[in-house]
């Protein structure tokens, strides 16, 4: 071969090789522009979308669970939890201050639907974006102001131009009047733009009334300016009233479980499909079914066995159980009087049972004795569980799991060394109830059984009728304690979910105290598991007195030191005790005044940007 | 030690002046043509003319020069090899040759005519010497036969043998490494055998007639050639910091991959294993950096090729540790290279046969606590807190019995789940052969490993192949090189709704009490969640994975004709890789007591499969040339490379199977999901690199890339990445010459380099705006639908960023050479680190983080390396004895990402600090009594504290311990020093390997379950638990034990410094003793050139604090929820034929 040839072939291959393409001009080739997203109806309200779950979730699964334990309603089966024992500290503040992303997402949407409007998007495409928008925003930020009160308000899209003249380092908004003023603000202006007919999921107008009832009342009730105060419970009946179309479901429990997901009653849910939702994935599902199985019980003399799913048709992973202190609200109707009354004042038990207060049975164990607060003996042939349990309010046999019940096709025991009594795997401790009793609220018929790794379906109830009227009601009583309207408005309003829900006998009520009573016995139970109950303690100690067992306003709030109590049904059920739950100190409950109407802003983030401060009281 | 510097010449190597050479005949190249073709098809070597090849060989000279140039001239023109002393033999005067069609007798008869030089030819080698020392006496007629081998039983081909002090006599071996020499007229000769690579060896005769010499490789030879960035150099030349793993070594270590075997073997280079397990990899790091890039062959390559090299395909593998050496691949670089060349054929035909089976058990794997300790502890600790016992003594005397084992079981679960010895085999066979012409490399390994679990549902097996073929068209100058390399391994491990690996079956095999039932009586395996018999049943689930790569590469070096020195390269590589995985959940059915099946899980399959083609190509000159007898030294290389990839990737799957059929068609049609994505990168790089040396004695070099990297924005693609260094051959100076004669110092060269390579961390298209997509994001009426999100912010302010690389070393040998090491000590600073200034400051409320842009951030890490060896033999007692040892430490210099908040704490700021292991309380002991619990400043959140709980120290002084008390604790997590000790020995046809390696100081921090500590109790698993504080008993590992470890605001499992483990260590690494059977057992079977058996062990001892705590130090999880390190016992094979 020629020298020339052979310098000819290396150069051309050379040259082919530099110029065949340029290597470095690549893409990526699966990409969503601005224009592709905001330049029609179906993609923005597919971004809408996103931000309805991102924001919502933060209203249920975990924190219903949560926020639950930190009150009366429930105990932890390891053992009490810091937060309860007051020992949460500045740093580790729980209030969830930020969520910027979010809160950058819908301040997109308000203005990227102002900036598309004539380019893919109408007039009303725009207006609608901008209501959700707006009430996403308010939606975030009350999950702040409720906590925390006080946020850092943002309400437009910042920009990384906005850095400078340390334009981030934006201050949190001073006082809780401050904070509710944005969120109702917000509020108003979405609703008028919010649609009214919705598909199960979306925002919509009812939606934005039922959230501003609570929110307004909540917000009164941080109030100090009287006026103001007065103002805002009166925006929440306001709100109260304004939906439309919503009724109380006529089977309670059905509203939070598969039989009736799209009830009439409810107002806004989260649904789950089956597609990717794994029973594991929903805590107040997964977390309250109990794990135990035949050989337990037969190792540690308990019965009867199971008779479905091979023996062990109950292989949840339990943390939360429901408490004696919570069953108790629910009235049984007396057979005399034809009245509900709390259970062991009805006149079947007390002529059946004997009470003796302050000792502990016999056959209670030694160790358990001291936990005893009092206990009864049956008299004759009449068994404990029926005394107990018939004839309650309906909302109870849709709520708790109780001896003498039937779950899941199991007769269940919950006596001493019954099926699922507390005891069943040997001990107490991890995945079996404290109480001898189990959460069935919410609780999904899911095929075969509850069991990590199961498909399920499941709707998150966040908001619905019941929970309206009764922020109505409270709203109302805070008035007529003020002098303005009748205490008998909310009485109706508690006997409407009591006879409807409670399938009871409408109450009869004489005073603003005793209206207050039966109102606060009626919302801790109609609400329970639905994220409710340790906010409405937080209101009724600001408002004090009769909201708060006589307490003057902002002091030490009795639902939060209340000791947890459970069951313990001798195995005849002819003797049974309540007693203290002290396993894990669950015990051990405390709560400070002076500071934990609202939570810490959490230091870490003051030291970042001083503007976030000062401190919350106490912290 | 009698040095002779011999000098070798073969035609093709030669850097001399040709002067003016006639052109060959027509007759020689047709010769050498057809022979070249008898070669490429038969693939071996036969001297068929070699008798007579001096009569039949005819040579034209016609020129004027010295004779150097004649000689030069003659090797071109034939195969004749000249053989001299330097210090013997002036070659420097000048002659006048005019020779037609002569043979070389009559050549060198006139060549050498009146010259003071004699010359004796065997076969094609000429011996030179000095005429007049050609002794006459007469003595009986003495024809001394040898073999010479090599440390493996190789034959040694073309060593030089002489006989000392006798000029004129010697001869080379031939393709078998025999040779024969006639010593008659000597009196008492010694010869003297050498060759390039190997120590010089010196043989006293005496009456033996028959030889066998075994030539011990000179690993320390300066000549010793060193592939580096885009070429090879030799390590007298070398003037950056590059070190060299012995591929030899590693050859019957038994791990693996390559990556386990690395430890200990090469100065700056750190290899920290992460526990045990199928397949699982060490982690490489060269001076404490990141995972390098590799260049396997000359191209950058796949991380993961390097981890599945067959390592018996290796024949040399640098480390370039400094910019000097690194700069050349750019921004790629920044945390060194690992640059691996694999073997090429030889001449003839060797068939390497080698097997290897081994067994492994857990270097660590604490026994646990049986049901009747268990049992009697859960009574003590309830006594303790006043409650009532959890067993009655019946049934404590039942658990101790097992009288009643279905009710009281005691169930040893390591002995149900794990082996004793766990198997791996591997065979490996390389063919290597070929000619002058063609050569070829041919390899074949597989290997199969085996899982610690029982049930043998896990299991690992790789399959290797290698083919590399060299052709050389030596009269046109061309060399052509073909490679293909290929793999496939492929691992199964069970899957299960209880197990998706190691992490969790680890876990329950530790976490599941010895009073859990395993089986019933049936047999079967019992109910109950996390029953790690059910995770690796075969009637559970699998999770398979297949990876098959294919790499083709071709080269082609053309010796640029009529410019010496001068060479174009051109080569290419094409790498196509699939990797599949297929993913079949179920879980195996579990029965209670009584036999009832309990509850069935979901069952599920999934198939993902992705490939992906990547390509490169480089454009190469090289010139390289020496000048005025080597005075001037230059090389230069300048080069353009480009490479491309693609990928593609699906995946595909079923849930709630009905039918029990792991195939996709046999799941229900309705809950079908699928995937799929592609993707594109290309890089491209200009690369320069030029050096100069002085007589060998100053030395300096230069390097320059220019780089570009899709990662950026168009303008801000390219950089430019350059380094320099300088070297001194200090020995080379004639001062020095005293201390070199007497062996004080034979060599000491000192360097000094500076550089920059690059970083580029991003991720891909950050410069680039987008919305993201989530298919499944929400639920509407009843129905899924997708939902978007905004993408980052766009980064168009993003380029690469430096690290600026010093090196300053020196190495030297000594003691006659016996002695030998290097230093060095390195300093890296890196800069302009790419970050979000959200990290930073406060910005929280722009909802995202900002982009990044290039910070003023700075790192630096700094530390110093050296090795040692010192080799020598008594008779024929070989040995080696050598230590490597790198530390390093670094800091963030000027913080890039650290929040400004913290930056400003003293106490808690990273930025500023060497290596800590994180932030925490500071433990002072136990409380010893109540007025320690009353008057001491106690932790926020601490509640109900007694004797035997851990006290923190207030650090501010402030009365309070919150927050504000978490401080620095600890070291690194990353050991900061690393060593290897080493000995090589061998004794005729013994050899033996030792290899210690070790980690100075680094904290691990123990994990619950270790700490005896659950969020359900306390968790008492191992015997050492037990020893927790009590009065008696107050200096104990363990706080008090408390029913529940919220019980005291779970004061005692806060992050302290309590919990730190130092995990130092040193291990017995590797041991190896071998045995040659043909030394002397095998000795006349001529077919067999080896036959060696070599028994090997990995990890045989290691003494490390960690180990109080029942684990590894290098184990891959400190709550043992991980297979743990293995140790290793091997027996291998060998044979060569």
């Amino acid at each position: 071969m020629k020298l020339k040839n052979i310098v000819s072939l290396a150069s051309l291959l050379l040259l082919l090789g530099v110029a065949s393409c340029n290597v470095l001009d690549t893409q990526p080739f699966e990409t969503y522009d601005e224009a592709t997203v905001w330049g029609s109806k179906s993609t923005a309200d597919a971004f809408v979308t996103g931000t309805i779950s991102n924001v919502m979730y933060g209203y249920v699964n975990g924190n219903q669970t949560t926020w639950e334990e930190r009150t009366g309603n429930a105990v932890h089966s390891n053992g009490g939890i810091g937060f309860v024992r007051e020992q949460m500290d500045r740093y580790s503040g729980d209030g969830g201050l930020g969520d910027f992303g979010n809160i950058r997402r819908c301040n997109l949407i308000i203005e990227k639907a102002t900036e598309y409007t004539g380019q893919g998007l109408s007039d009303a495409d725009s207006k609608d974006l901008i209501a959700k928008g707006k009430l996403l925003r308010a939606l975030l930020y009350y999950r702040q102001a409720r906590t925390m009160g006080r946020f850092v308000w943002v309400d437009r899209v910042l920009a990384p131009a906005d850095t400078a003249s340390n334009g981030m380092m934006m201050p949190t908004t001073k006082t809780t009047t401050e904070s509710y003023t944005y969120i109702l603000n917000d509020l108003d202006a979405a609703i008028p733009d919010l649609p009214t007919s919705v598909k199960a999921g979306e925002l919509s107008r009812n939606m934005a009334y039922a959230f501003k009832s609570e929110i307004a009342l909540q917000a009164a009730a941080y109030e100090t300016d009287a006026a103001k105060k007065k103002e805002w419970l009166k925006a929440s009946i306001a709100a109260a009233d304004a939906v439309e179309g919503a009724s109380l479901g006529t089977s309670y429990g059905n509203i939070f479980n598969e039989k009736d997901p799209y009830s009439s009653e409810i107002i806004f849910a989260i649904y789950r499909d089956k597609a990717n939702t794994n029973t594991d994935a929903i805590a107040p599902l997964q977390n309250v079914m109990p794990n135990t199985n035949n050989d337990n019980l037969v190792k540690n003399g308990c019965g009867p066995l199971f008779q479905t799913n091979g023996g062990q048709p109950f292989i949840g992973w339990l943390w939360w159980a429901p408490t004696q202190n919570l069953v108790d609200g629910y009235d049984v109707i007396d057979e005399a009087i034809g009245q509900g009354v709390v259970w062991y004042e009805s006149t079947q038990f007390k002529n059946n049972v004997t009470l003796v207060q302050g000792s502990a049975p016999d056959w209670a164990i030694d160790q358990e004795k001291a936990e005893v607060l009092f206990y009864g003996n049956t008299k004759g042939d009449k068994l404990i569980n029926e005394l107990m349990y018939s004839n309650r309010d309906a909302r109870f046999y849709d709520t708790f799991v109780y001896d003498g019940t039937t779950w899941w096709n199991e007769d269940i025991h919950l006596t001493v060394n019954g099926n699922l009594w507390r005891k069943v795997n040997g001990g107490l401790g991890p995945h079996m109830g404290l109480t001898n009793y189990y959460w069935r609220k919410g609780v999904y018929n899911v095929e075969p059984r509850v069991l990590a790794g199961t498909p399920t379906n499941y709707h998150y109830v966040v908001t619905r009728y019941g929970r309206v009227l009764l922020n109505k009601a409270e709203a109302i009583l805070w008035l007529a304690g003020m002098g303005e309207g009748n205490y008998a408005d909310a009485v109706a309003i508690c006997n409407q979910t009591r006879t409807v829900h409670g399938k009871l006998p409408a109450k009869q009520v004489n005073s603003l105290e005793e209206a207050w009573k039966f109102y606060k016995q009626e919302r801790r139970c109609e609400l329970t598991m639905e994220n409710d109950y340790y906010w409405t303690l937080l209101r009724w100690g600001k408002h004090g007195g009769y909201a708060n067992n006589g307490v003057a306003p902002g002091g030490k709030i009795a639902g939060f030191t209340e000791i947890p109590t459970y069951v313990e049904i001798k195995n005849d059920r002819k003797s049974f005790y309540v007693g203290k739950v002290t396993h894990g100190d669950n015990d051990i409950r405390e709560f400070r005044e002076d500071r934990r109407y609202l939570l810490p802003i959490p230091q870490g983030q003051i030291d970042r940007n001083a503007n976030l401060g000062p401190q919350n009281p106490g912290w | 030690m009698n040095k002779h510097l011999i000098r070798v010449f073969h035609g093709v190597k030669s850097s001399m002046n040709e002067g003016n050479i006639s052109h060959k005949t027509r007759d020689q190249v047709l010769k050498v043509t057809k022979l070249a073709l008898l070669f490429l098809f038969v693939c071996l070597w036969e001297a068929t003319a070699a008798l007579s090849y001096s009569q039949v060989t005819k040579l034209n000279l016609e020129m004027n020069g010295t004779i150097l140039q004649v000689l030069n001239s003659i090797e071109s023109q034939s195969e004749f090899t000249f053989v001299y002393k330097l210090n013997e033999v002036n070659l420097d005067e000048k002659v006048s040759v005019d020779l037609k069609n002569k043979s070389i007798d009559e050549v060198l008869e006139v060549l050498l005519r009146n010259k003071s030089l004699g010359y004796k030819i065997t076969d094609r080698h000429i011996v030179l010497f000095k005429k007049e020392e050609v002794k006459q006496q007469s003595q009986p007629n003495m024809i001394v036969t040898g073999t010479i081998l090599d440390d493996f039983g190789e034959p040694v081909i073309g060593a030089n043998v002489l006989v000392k002090d006798q000029a004129g006599i010697g001869t080379t071996t031939d393709m078998n490494g025999k040779f024969s020499l006639d010593l008659r007229d000597l009196k008492s000769p010694v010869l003297v055998i050498s060759f390039i690579g190997y120590t010089t060896q010196e043989v006293v005769v005496g009456n033996k007639t028959t030889l066998n010499i075994t030539l011990k490789e000179d690993s320390k030879a300066l000549e010793e050639v060193v592939v580096i960035g885009y070429g090879t150099n030799s390590k007298r030349n070398l003037t950056s910091a590059v070190s060299t793993v012995n591929a030899e070594k590693m050859k019957n270590v038994p791990v693996a991959n390559v990556t386990d075997a690395l430890a200990g073997r090469a100065t700056g280079l750190i290899v920290t294993s992460a526990g045990g397990g199928l397949n699982k990899q060490s982690t490489v790091s060269i001076r404490g950096g990141g995972t390098p890039i590799v260049v396997i062959d000359g191209f950058v390559s796949e991380y993961n090729d390097f981890v599945n090299l067959n390592s018996d395909d290796i024949e040399s593998m640098s480390i370039l540790k400094d910019a000097a050496a690194a700069a050349v691949y750019g921004q790629r670089a920044g945390n060194g290279v690992l640059v691996v060349k694999t073997k090429n054929g030889l001449k003839g035909l060797r068939v390497d046969y080698s097997f290897n089976q081994s067994w492994s058990e857990p270097t660590y794997l604490e026994k646990k606590l049986d049901s009747y300790e268990r049992a009697s502890f859960d009574n003590t600790v309830r006594n303790l807190y006043g409650l009532e016992p959890r067993w009655t003594d019946e049934e404590i005397e039942k658990y101790r019995t097992g009288s009643d084992p279905y009710n009281y079981p005691n169930t040893d679960w390591q002995k149900i789940m794990l082996r004793n010895l766990t198997p791996e085999t591997k065979h490996s066979l390389a063919v290597r052969g070929g000619s002058e012409f063609n050569k070829y490399y041919v390899s074949f390994q597989a290997y199969d490993q085996k899982s610690m679990y029982k049930a043998d549902t896990e299991w690992f097996k790789r399959y290797n192949v290698r083919m590399n073929e060299v052709s050389e068209f030596k009269d046109l100058g061309l060399k052509l090189t073909f490679g293909l390399d290929g793999y496939i391994s492929t691992m199964q491990t069970p899957r299960s709704q209880y197990s998706t690996g190691y992490w969790q079956t680890w876990g329950h095999i530790q976490n599941q009490g010895p009073m859990g039932l395993a089986y019933n009586k049936d047999g079967q395996i019992y109910v109950g969640y996390d029953n790690p018999v059910a995770e690796v049943s075969s009637e559970s689930g699998y999770f398979k994975f297949d990876n098959k790569m294919i790499t083709g590469l071709f080269n082609a070096e053309w010796n640029v004709y009529g410019v010496e020195g001068l060479k174009v390269k051109v080569g290419g590589n094409y790498r196509f890789g699939m990797y599949d995985t297929k993913e079949w959940n179920k879980t195996a059915p579990q029965y209670d007591l009584e036999g009832n099946k309990g509850p069935d899980f979901p069952v599920s399959l999934q198939y993902t499969t992705s490939n992906n083609r990547m390509w490169t190509m480089q454009y190469f000159v090289d010139y390289n040339r020496s000048f005025l007898d080597e005075t001037h030294n230059v090389s230069t290389t300048l080069g353009y490379e480009q490479s491309y990839a693609f990928g593609r990737g699906f995946d595909a799957k079923r849930k709630n199977y009905v039918f029990m059929i792991d195939q996709m068609g046999a799941g229900p049609s309705d809950t079908m999901e699928n995937g799929g994505n592609e993707w594109e990168r290309g890089s491209a790089g200009l690369v320069a690199r030029a050096s100069y040396n002085y007589k060998k004695k100053y030395y300096i070099e230069g390097s320059l890339r220019h780089d570009g990297s899709d990662l950026f924005p168009k303008d801000r693609r390219w950089g430019n990445f350059f380094s320099g260094s300088a070297a001194w051959a200090v020995s080379e100076e004639s001062f020095f010459r005293p201390l070199k004669e007497r062996n004080i110092l034979n060599f000491l060269k000192l360097r000094a380099s500076y550089g920059q390579v690059g970083m580029a961390d991003v991720s891909r298209f950050s410069y680039l705006t987008s919305y993201g997509l989530t298919e499944r994001g929400y639920v509407l009426d009843g129905k899924i639908v997708p939902t978007f999100s905004e993408g980052a912010l766009i980064s168009d302010d993003i380029t690469w960023y430096t690290i600026n690389s010093t090196d300053i070393g020196f190495d030297f040998n000594t003691l006659g050479e016996r002695l030998s090491g290097s230093f060095d000590y390195f300093y890296m600073k890196t800069t302009g680190f790419l970050t979000s200034p959200s990290n930073v400051g406060y910005a929280d409320p722009l909802g995202l983080s900002l982009p990044k842009v290039k910070s003023n951030g700075e790192h630096r890490r700094a530390g110093y390396e050296f090795n040692l060896s010192w080799k020598d033999h008594a008779g024929d007692f070989n040995y080696e004895v050598g230590a490597n040892f790198t530390y390093f430490d670094q800091l963030v210099a000027v913080a890039w990402d650290e929040d400004l908040a913290n930056q400003k704490n003293p106490y808690l700021r990273a930025v500023q600090q060497t290596g800590y292991y994180g932030t925490g309380y500071t433990n002072q002991g136990y409380y010893q009594n109540s007025d320690q619990t009353l008057n001491l400043p106690r932790r926020d959140g601490s509640s109900n504290l007694v004797a035997g709980d851990i006290i923190y120290k207030d650090m501010n002084g402030d009365g309070f311990i919150d927050g504000a008390d978490q401080w620095r604790i600890g070291k690194n997590s990353f050991p900061r020093g690393n060593y290897g000790i080493y000995a090589n020995l061998s004794y005729k046809g013994f050899s033996a390997n030792i290899l210690f390696q070790g980690a100075t100081s680094r904290d691990m921090y123990i994990e619950d379950v270790v700490r005896g500590q659950s969020t359900g109790g306390y968790t008492m698993v191992y015997p050492y638990q037990l020893d927790y504080w009590m009065p008696d008993n107050t200096n104990a590992k363990f706080p008090r034990i408390a029913m529940n470890s919220s019980v005291n605001g779970n004061n005692n499992y806060v992050t302290s410094d309590f919990w730190l483990v130092n995990g130092r260590y040193i291990r017995l690494k590797s041991l190896q003793f071998g045995y040659d059977f043909r030394s002397v057992l095998l000795k006349n079977i001529k077919w067999l050139y080896k036959c060696q058996v070599v028994l090997s062990g990995q990890n045989l001892f290691t003494i490390s604090p960690a180990t109080k705590y029942g684990f590894d130090p290098e184990n891959g999880s400190t709550n043992n929820y991980d297979y743990p390190m293995q140790r290793v016992y091997a027996i291998s094979l060998n044979l060569g034929f």
